[in-house]
Parts: C-alpha cells; sequence; structure tokens
C-alpha cells in the first residue's frame, strides 16, 4: 500500500488525477484511494498532519512492504528556485530532528526542513514547511525509517503572500512524473521475496497446531533454516522436491507429538 | 505504479551524518573531501541518527552510511567473554568505529545495533588518553571489535594510527583483526612484535552464502602471505565454523590451501571455533529473517547459544587433526563452551 499525506486539495488534484484515485468517505477527512493507495487531506499545520497520519494509520495499519510520501510545497531560501523539487532527509521542529533514511538513487536535490507553526516571511536558513515533522512522528509509529518519504517542491521565497491555491496547484503538477519516479524507486529497493508460499504457510500452521508452544517455534525456525539453507519447496505436494515434512490428521498422544516433533526438526535441518 | 528497475545506492556513504562538534576536526575534513558526492547531514549527536528505532538494518545493509562524531567516556571496554583474551591481565577493546562495512549474516552487531550504519568517532587521542594509564603494564587492545578496521581503513586511517601509537608503547599490544585483503594499506609501516594481525578465513562457499561484500578467499590469502613475508606476526582465525552437511568438504580442504599459500612456520597461531553468539543477540538477528544461521536448532547455555557439544567437539577434533599435520598443537589455539 502506498499512503499518501498531503496538506491540502490544491497539491493533491495533479496527484489524485497521475493515479487515477476515486474519492471515498471512510474517515472524517477528505479522502481517496484506489487498490493500491490511499490518499488523506490533513489540513495545515502540524497537529493537523500528525492527527490526519495517525488516523490513517491506525485505520489501516501498514505492513514492511509499504511506503508513506508527504507531498506538498514549501518556503526555501533563494538558493532554491521557485519550483525546484526536493526530498527531505532531515526535519526539525525546534529543538528536535528527525531523520527519514533515503535509501535509493535519484536525482533530486536532497534538503534539510524546519517545521514551523505559522507561514513565516522570515528568511531561514533551510526550507520551511508546516506538516513534516507532524508526519514523520505520528508515522513512525507505523513504519521503518526508510518507508517515509518527505517531497517538497518550493513555492516561494519566504512570502508567503504570493503563495495561492493555484500556484500549489500549478507546482505540483510539474512535478508529478519526477514524484512518480521517486515512488517507484522507493518501493523497488523495498521490495521483499516472500520466504514461504501461501501452500506452504497452511502446512506449516495446520503442523504448528499440533505442537506445543515452544516445538511451534522450534518447529517454524525449522522451517526457516530449511528454506534459507536448502532453497527449496518446503510443501510436499505437487513439487520435485518433497522435505518429508506432512500433517498428521489423527489425534496424538503426548508421546507421539514429541517423537513427531524431533523427526521433523531432524527432516528439516540436517 | 509503475515499477522501475533501480538499484539503491550503488557507492558506500551516499549520505555523511557528522556531529556539528566534529565539523572542523582535520579526520572530518580529510573524509569530506573524499566523498564530495555524499550529501552532507549536521547531527547534534550520533545516537540522534545510530540509535533511531525502526531502523531496518537489512534494508541499511544495502547502503551503508557514515556517522563523524566524538566520543564521550568510556574509551574503553573490558574484553568480552566470546573472544580471546590471550591472558593478558590488561584486555580491552576500544569503541572508536561502531558497524562494518561488511555484512556477515552471523555478525553479532546486526543483533547489537539499531543500525547498520558505522559511527567513526574522529578523537582518537581521547582514547590515547583514556589508555595511558593501563600501560605501565602489558597491555592488549583489540581495535576492530565492534568494526573491520582494515575494510575501512582507506577512509579513516585508523588502523595506521593505532599501530604508530603502539610504535611509541613498548606495553601496548594490539589485536587487529579482519576480513579484508587490505594490508597493502599498513604495508608501509614498520612491522611490530606487539602487533598481531589476525585474519579471518572461511571457505569460499560459506564468504559466498554469509560473508556479504567481503573479499574473497584468494585474495585474503594473498594479503595474508604479503603480511608474512613483510614480517608481520599473523594469526588466522578459522572461527566462526559454520556447520552444515558440507563441513567436510569445506573445512578440512580449507586448512590445506591455507598451509599450501604460507609457509606453517611463519604462521603466529591459529585459532579454531565453532559458531556461537549471546541468545539475546541471535533473537535479534532471527528478526531481520536474512540467512539459515539465525534458525538452526542451537543449544542455549548460558545466554550462549552453540552447537551441540558432540558436534563441536567434531568439528574441533577434525580441524586440530587437519591443522597439526603443519604446525604443532600449541600453535593452536581452541574457543570452546565449557
Ligand atoms: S567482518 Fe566482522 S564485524 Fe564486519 S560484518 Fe563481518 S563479522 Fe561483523
Amino acid at each position: 500500500m502506498l499512503y499518501i499525506v498531503i496538506a491540502l486539495s490544491a497539491e493533491a488534484r495533479a496527484i489524485v488525477q497521475m493515479l487515477k484515485l476515486k474519492r471515498v468517505y471512510t474517515l472524517p477527512y477528505t479522502m481517496f484511494e484506489n487498490e493500491d493507495v490511499k490518499l488523506i487531506i490533513s489540513g495545515m499545520g502540524n497537529d493537523n498532519a500528525m492527527m490526519a497520519t495517525s488516523t490513517l494509520l491506525g485505520h489501516l495499519p501498514p505492513c514492511e512492504s509499504d511506503l508513506l510520501i508527504n507531498i506538498g510545497i514549501c518556503a526555501a531560501p533563494k538558493k532554491y528556485a521557485i519550483g525546484e523539487s526536493l526530498l527531505i532527509h532531515k526535519i526539525t521542529r525546534e529543538e528536535h530532528s528527525c531523520f527519514p533514511d533515503i535509501l535509493f538513487e535519484h536525482s533530486l536535490k536532497e534538503s534539510g526542513l524546519l517545521t514551523v507553526d505559522k507561514p513565516t516571511d522570515e528568511e531561514q536558513q533551510m526550507p520551511v514547511d508546516m506538516e513534516s515533522y507532524g508526519i514523520y512522528k505520528a508515522a513512525s509509529r507505523f513504519l521503518q525509517t526508510h518507508q517515509m518519504l518527505f517531497y517538497k517542491v518550493v513555492s516561494d521565497h519566504f512570502e508567503p503572500h504570493t503563495v495561492t491555491k493555484e500556484l500549489a496547484e500549478e507546482l505540483i503538477l510539474a512535478n508529478v512524473k519526477k514524484i512518480e519516479d521517486i515512488i517507484s524507486r522507493a518501493q523497488y529497493v523495498m521490495k521483499k521475496e516472500k520466504l514461504f508460499t501461501t501452500d506452504e504457510e497452511e502446512l506449516i500452521q495446520k503442523i504448528s497446531d499440533l505442537l506445543s508452544k515452544s516445538q511451534s517455534d522450534a518447529f517454524v525456525d525449522a522451517c526457516h533454516y530449511y528454506k534459507f539453507h536448502q532453497k527449496k519447496p518446503l510443501h510436499p505436494k505437487g513439487t520435485l522436491h518433497v522435505s518429508g515434512i506432512k500433517a498428521i490428521d489423527e489425534k496424538i498422544s503426548k508421546q507421539e507429538r514429541n517423537k513427531y516433533f524431533e523427526q521433523l526438526i531432524k527432516t528439516l535441518t540436517l | 505504479m509503475n515499477n522501475l528497475s533501480k538499484p539503491s545506492h550503488s557507492d558506500f556513504f551516499s549520505h555523511l551524518y557528522i556531529e556539528e562538534s566534529v565539523i572542523d576536526e582535520p579526520l572530518t575534513k580529510e573524509i569530506i573531501s573524499k566523498f564530495s558526492n555524499s550529501k552532507i547531514i549536521m547531527i547534534k549527536h550520533y545516537k540522534d541518527v545510530f540509535n533511531r528505532p525502526n531502523q531496518d538494518f537489512a534494508m541499511q545493509s544495502r547502503s551503508k552510511n557514515l556517522i563523524l562524531a566524538r566520543r564521550e567516556a568510556p574509551f574503553l571496554y573490558e574484553g568480552s567473554y566470546y573472544s580471546d583474551g590471550f591472558e593478558y591481565e590488561n584486555f580491552f577493546y576500544t569503541p572508536s568505529i561502531l558497524g562494518c562495512l561488511y555484512d556477515c549474516d552471523y555478525c553479532y552487531l546486526s543483533g547489537m545495533y539499531n543500525s547498520a550504519n558505522s559511527v567513526l568517532f574522529v578523537n582518537t587521542d581521547d582514547f590515547f588518553e583514556a589508555l595511558t594509564p593501563y600501560l605501565e603494564k602489558p597491555t592488549l587492545i583489540a581495535i576492530s571489535y565492534d568494526t573491520d578496521t582494515l575494510a575501512i581503513e582507506s577512509i579513516t586511517s585508523h588502523t595506521k594510527i593505532w599501530i604508530e601509537h603502539a610504535a611509541k608503547h613498548p606495553n601496548l599490544h594490539l589485536e587487529i583483526r579482519t576480513k579484508s585483503a587490505n594490508f597493502k594499506a599498513i604495508k608501509s609501516l614498520t612491522c611490530n612484535e606487539n602487533i598481531v594481525l589476525a585474519w579471518t578465513l572461511s571457505p569460499q562457499k560459506i564468504i559466498e552464502s554469509y560473508e556479504h561484500k567481503t573479499p574473497s578467499l584468494e585474495k585474503r590469502l594473498r594479503s595474508i602471505k604479503e603480511a608474512i613475508d613483510a614480517g608481520w606476526k599473523v594469526r588466522v582465525c578459522i572461527d566462526p565454523v559454520i556447520y552444515n552437511e558440507e563441513f567436510h568438504e569445506l573445512y578440512p580442504p580449507l586448512i590445506d590451501k591455507l598451509f599450501n599459500t604460507i609457509e606453517p612456520e611463519k604462521l603466529f597461531q591459529l585459532t579454531l571455533g565453532s559458531f556461537r553468539m549471546s541468545s539475546t543477540h541471535l533473537k535479534r538477528i532471527k528478526k531481520l529473517r536474512r540467512s539459515d544461521i539465525a534458525f538452526y536448532p542451537y543449544e542455549i547455555k548460558d545466554n550462549i547459544v552453540s552447537y551441540s557439544k558432540e558436534i563441536e567437539q567434531n568439528i574441533l577434533e577434525t580441524m586440530i587433526e587437519r591443522a597439526t599435520n603443519y604446525i604443532p598443537r600449541t600453535r593452536i589455539r581452541t574457543w570452546q563452551l565449557q
């Protein structure tokens, strides 16, 4: 699943179109989705962003291959051009900083970012937004450091009065291809092959149910050992390799169960 | 979303995290100049990055980053139960680098740290100062305990700095353990009787399966030979031995290969030991779900996991028998659970 958190509807419009998302009404937020994507409009500000992110991820808890991206505009010092897109590697609010991991190659400029409470016309040393810190804080309860991306497009040089809804929409629209590319790169490096097939998972479960808790833990470990070591299917049916493990249907005594368990471990780890 | 085939960062250290307090240190500047393409991220304290919760060790291992920091005391730790202190009254290891460029599936570091990144403490003089009171007596320091210093030598010059320090202090003994093939990095230094270069060897098949990013057996052997020929004291560690059904085909021939490459009488010592680890670390390594090593049905005793007594015995007896074809038993050290 791809989770997208965006502060304003104007910033979201181009993304909704690009991903062909449909409006949904499952949560008390403006939300869009398709089969693989959930997009939430958080509203402006750190607290709103934190709450919306918590609500979204709490409603549909992510797994280890999921990604969250925050897309939005930011103010920045003059060395950054208006319309330039940035990938954020450090987010600071007051005295605290957090560090999303960027573990893939890309051609965007990277930057630190300051999250503040109000739009500011005071020149700062680095790009500034109002949401990223809150999103990171909330999302880091659910996701690992490489599963969060912060994509910002420079909208102004600390002249908040120049930023209109139209400008925000235009800036994101001009970047949709780059945003799509960054998401693909992040998702590519996060891909993890499943160790067990669904058939194997079923077999493991069936056998585990016959064992005591500690035996079941040891058996699951042994299955891992077998798959990593032999690199062959575990499932005895319909495969070339037969590992020799199978579930037994009839009720067995404790003594028989212990013998059965020993045999399983031997088969899988020798 | 379309799926592009894009690799992760191909080079080490796409990002350098630098503590504000060390930005002006000469070593920091030198490292920055070597990594001109890396993004520099200023941090307050290395733990803000290194100790973050929810890092993915396996994922970070594919794209490791470097953190430059200032170490605060303690600068020395007493040698661990899992390693050999060689009967020195003072045996310490220095946590001057945390984390390793290599990526061995059985490494306890992956069970100990949240992060696969490395921390280099650039204030080496503070380590030396902490050591001074102990140097009245022979003192052994393992400088590559939580890392492989020679692997990262071209970036840090860390091994060189320690070897040069040892040259000035006759009671300072060093053990420099490595899987690298990087003897050339210290080749120009004068060899020192008090320093042991300890190379870990494994059969090539084991290297390929478990010791990711490390040099091949051939390359390590070449480096060992060079070091011995240059007059250095070299200990070869076939430790940890990873046991499986191919043990007899893989490990005894490794001993033959070693002694066909070097002259047996020139090897200072051979260390043999089978895989063992604290069960706490093993539990964490299991969570990474990367390798069969984490899932073998080990025996647990006193919070240490190891092979069964019979397997351990078999490993040691087989290896000792083969090794004594080349060197006397007195030059073979073994690690076995008591
Ligand atoms: S070389 Fe040593 S320290 Fe480095 S990963 Fe391998 S076992 Fe760990």
